[in-house]
């Protein structure tokens, strides 16, 4: 097996001891970041999402593996830079205000990483006013928000109309989700994405992104 | 416009005319007749299935002839003459356990338990604190989703908390009729229940429960005039709530804690609720803390394929070697919570299913051709066994005690009654350490309501509501921590 095989296996394992050995011996024997990145740690964290997307894989697995990867990009953080790697795009995600829930948005966060999008969190209780200034502010093209709550749903739909109002509603797409939001809510309140599950959130994103 | 609409569920026919802005399902359940509907109308729960003939346009818009098709009601809107099968919907078991009371009142008392699925009323005889009659029933607000939330959502206009509202009330007065041929001897009536319930039932908007931070209106505890409330009640007859903590700790909780005892206790005892919600307090009589975890459809069977509410059809017990038992002994058509929670166990003990939740051959395992288990039904299992017991864990890390210092586990709550204790320790939901110490207690709701008839009890019970301090789980990383800590199933092999 090619290092970088092993550091896909290891990032599917959730090892993130052996990455720290891996990661510097692949950089040693002249990978480049780019290559680590897209066909080890992104590999193998593109298979834990498949593999939860199919329910073979659970909460707890994609985090330690996401941790592990998390480990891995720091590792080649400045060699990614000076070979002038960019990511794909930016995205900003939030559960919505008066929801709470947020163990669903951080793992939707871990996949859309690990597709090398950068995200900037907004954690929980957030406003519609919040979603605005970030797309304003940061030049995000993905607006991701995360529900639980039947009560809260109805906030998702005064995001949208707050972007329109602020005029910057075709500068994004929105994506929408959680356990509640179905793909009728999503066509009903204008978004412009929904998915059932983390992983396929993130492939969505990315051909958004790429397209 | 309107639409003539025949309504048939069962051996129930009804004639309503039905609005065009309306969807099947509220037309359905503004006539009363029974429908379940687990997530509201969300769409989500495909519970609500009717067979229907006739015009309708659906949520995306699209209108078509249906010819005695299958579909979810609250997502079509009529737009001809319609005729409409429903499921009927056979009621679940309710607990109506009691327990005497202290005597020496006048008159007659009437103690409630509203519970989010169920109600169980009784009518004590004052004097003597004896039980004269007892009475279960569904709650009829359920046809308006199983969760609380949903409700809550139903109640966030005027009109749908008046609907709410006079339902119960209406539900109360008529349960009471049932059992007491002369409601005018009732001198005092005591309810017990969930916070967003007393809402509903006093007529309060319970909207800011439904939206962080979960601040409730009231949390009761006062005495009032019962004729406010149930119409033909005495002028003088006096109705209390039982004190609440906070929007996720009610009146049911601090009742329970008071029948149980826990409150004299000088050993720590942990008291679980395992109803719609999961409610837990951890204390002795020097104290208590408490916290709500979502826990509830899961173990109800709402969230999971072939689930349902323990009835007629539905398996209810599967022994580790997963031969089952199915209730009314006929063939199997859906599988109950404690079903659910034994099917798990021995899933897990047959290495059906490993210790991370997964499927070993990704196939759905099946009872027989209808009723089957999914990965999806499991990871679901996951997620709300592992709130319960990492709420546990939450309380005994923040009270600075380990399981040694637990002196016993009572378990109260309408599913908490069937769930086999083994089973739960099987899965992880309850620790297996404690499982010695683990035992049913009913419905101890119910009777912290009756001994609430009494002004002793209700003194008492005021006392309890002040030593019960709440512990907020959304903002808690040690709870996050835990939360992921308990989702595998990683402890069967100590029990089975
Ligand atoms: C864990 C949990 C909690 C934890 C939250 C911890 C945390 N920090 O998030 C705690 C215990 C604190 C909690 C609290 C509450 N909860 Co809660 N909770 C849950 C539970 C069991 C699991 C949610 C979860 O974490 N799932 C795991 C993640 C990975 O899945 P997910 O969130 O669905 O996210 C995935 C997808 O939906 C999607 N996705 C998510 N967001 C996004 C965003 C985008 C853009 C996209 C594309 C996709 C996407 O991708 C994710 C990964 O695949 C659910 C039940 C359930 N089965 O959903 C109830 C549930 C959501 N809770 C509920 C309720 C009511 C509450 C409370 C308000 C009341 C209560 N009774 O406890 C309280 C709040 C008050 C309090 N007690 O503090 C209800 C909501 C009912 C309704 N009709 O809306 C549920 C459904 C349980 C139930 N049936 O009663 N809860
Ligand atoms: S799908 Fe219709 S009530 Fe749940």
């Amino acid at each position: 097996m090619s290092i970088i095989a092993e550091i896909s296996q290891a990032i599917q394992n959730g090892k993130m001891k052996l990455i720290k050995e891996l990661v510097p011996q692949a950089i040693e024997q002249g990978h480049t970041a780019q290559d680590i990145l897209n066909n080890g740690l992104l590999h193998g964290m593109n298979i834990v999402g498949d593999r939860f997307t199919r329910n073979e894989a659970f909460v707890p697995e994609v985090l330690v593996a996401a941790r592990a990867m998390n480990k891995g990009t720091e590792l080649i953080k400045p060699l990614l830079a000076a070979e002038g790697n960019q990511p794909i795009g930016k995205a900003c995600i939030g559960t919505v205000q008066g929801d709470l829930h947020d163990i669903g948005k951080n793992i939707v966060k871990l996949m859309l990483e690990s597709q090398n999008i950068d995200v900037i969190d907004l954690g929980v209780d957030v406003a519609p006013e919040k979603f605005v200034e970030t797309v304003k502010t940061e030049n995000v093209d993905l607006v991701c928000c995360s529900a639980l709550l039947t009560t809260t749903m109805p906030v998702m739909e005064q995001v949208v109309a707050a972007l329109k109002e602020a005029g910057v509603r075709d500068q994004v797409k929105i994506l929408v989700g959680g356990a509640p939001v179905t793909q009728e809510f999503c066509d009903q309140i204008g978004a412009d994405v929904y998915t059932a599950d983390g992983a396929s959130a993130a492939k969505k994103a990315a051909e958004l992104l790429t397209a | 416009m309107e639409h003539k609409i025949t309504i048939i569920s069962g051996r129930d026919v009804r004639i309503v005319s039905g609005k065009e802005d309306a969807t099947l399902l509220e037309t359905i359940r503004g006539c009363g007749a029974h429908i379940d509907a687990p997530c509201g109308g969300n769409g989500t729960c495909r519970r609500c299935k009717i067979i229907v003939s006739g015009s309708c346009c659906d949520i995306s818009g699209n209108t078509r002839l249906y010819k005695n098709e299958e579909a979810l009601s609250c997502c079509l809107y009529p737009r001809s003459e319609l005729t409409v099968t429903t499921e009927s919907v056979s009621g679940s078991k309710v607990l109506t356990d009691e327990a005497d009371i202290a005597p020496g009142g006048e008159g007659l008392g009437l103690a409630v338990d509203i519970g989010t699925t169920t109600v169980a009323a009784y009518i004590y005889d004052l004097a003597t604190g004896k039980c004269l009659a007892k009475k279960g029933e569904m709650n009829r607000q359920r046809a308006y989703g199983s969760d609380v939330i949903s409700r809550i959502r139903h109640a966030s206009t005027p009109e749908g908390l008046q609907e709410l509202c006079s339902l119960i009330r209406r539900q109360l007065s008529e349960m009471a009729d049932a059992m007491c041929p002369d409601t005018s001897k009732i001198t005092y009536v005591s309810i017990a229940a969930n916070t967003v319930m007393q809402h509903l039932f006093a007529g309060l908007s319970p909207e800011s429960i439904g939206v962080a931070p979960f601040t409730p209106l009231s949390l009761f505890g006062e005495e009032k005039r019962a004729c406010d409330y149930l119409p033909g009640f005495n002028e003088d007859t006096k109705l209390y709530l039982c004190p609440a903590v906070a929007g996720y700790v009610g009146g049911d909780i601090t009742a329970g804690l008071m029948s149980t005892g826990i409150y004299e206790s000088d050993k720590s005892v942990l008291f679980i609720d395992i109803g719609t919600n999961g409610e837990l307090a951890l204390g002795s009589r020097d104290g208590f803390l408490c916290c709500a975890t979502a826990a509830g459809p899961a173990f109800e069977g709402a969230e999971t394929e072939c689930g349902s509410p323990a009835k007629d059809g539905a398996i209810d017990t599967v022994n580790s070697d997963l031969s089952y038992h199915v209730l009314g002994e006929c063939e199997a058509e859906s599988i109950c919570g404690s079903g659910i929670i034994d099917a798990v166990a021995a899933l897990l003990c047959n290495e059906i299913v490993d210790e991370t939740g997964r499927i070993e051959d990704g196939e759905n395992y099946h009872f027989n051709e209808k009723v089957y288990i999914s990965g999806q039904d499991i990871r679901k299992i996951q997620l709300a066994k592992a709130a319960l017991r990492a709420g546990m864990e939450t309380l005994m890390t923040r009270s600075g005690k380990s399981y040694k210092d637990i002196d016993s586990v009572l378990i109260a709550g309408g599913f908490g009654a069937y769930m086999k204790i083994k089973s739960a320790c099987a899965i992880g939901l309850l620790p297996p350490a404690l499982m010695d110490k683990t035992r049913h207690v009913g419905n101890s709701a119910g009777k912290g309501a009756a001994m609430a008839l009494t002004a002793e009890g209700r003194a008492l019970l005021s006392t309890i509501a002040e030593k019960c301090s709440y512990e907020e789980l959304s903002s808690s990383p040690l709870f996050n921590d835990k939360y992921i800590e308990a989702m595998m199933f990683e402890e069967w092999e100590e029990v089975l």
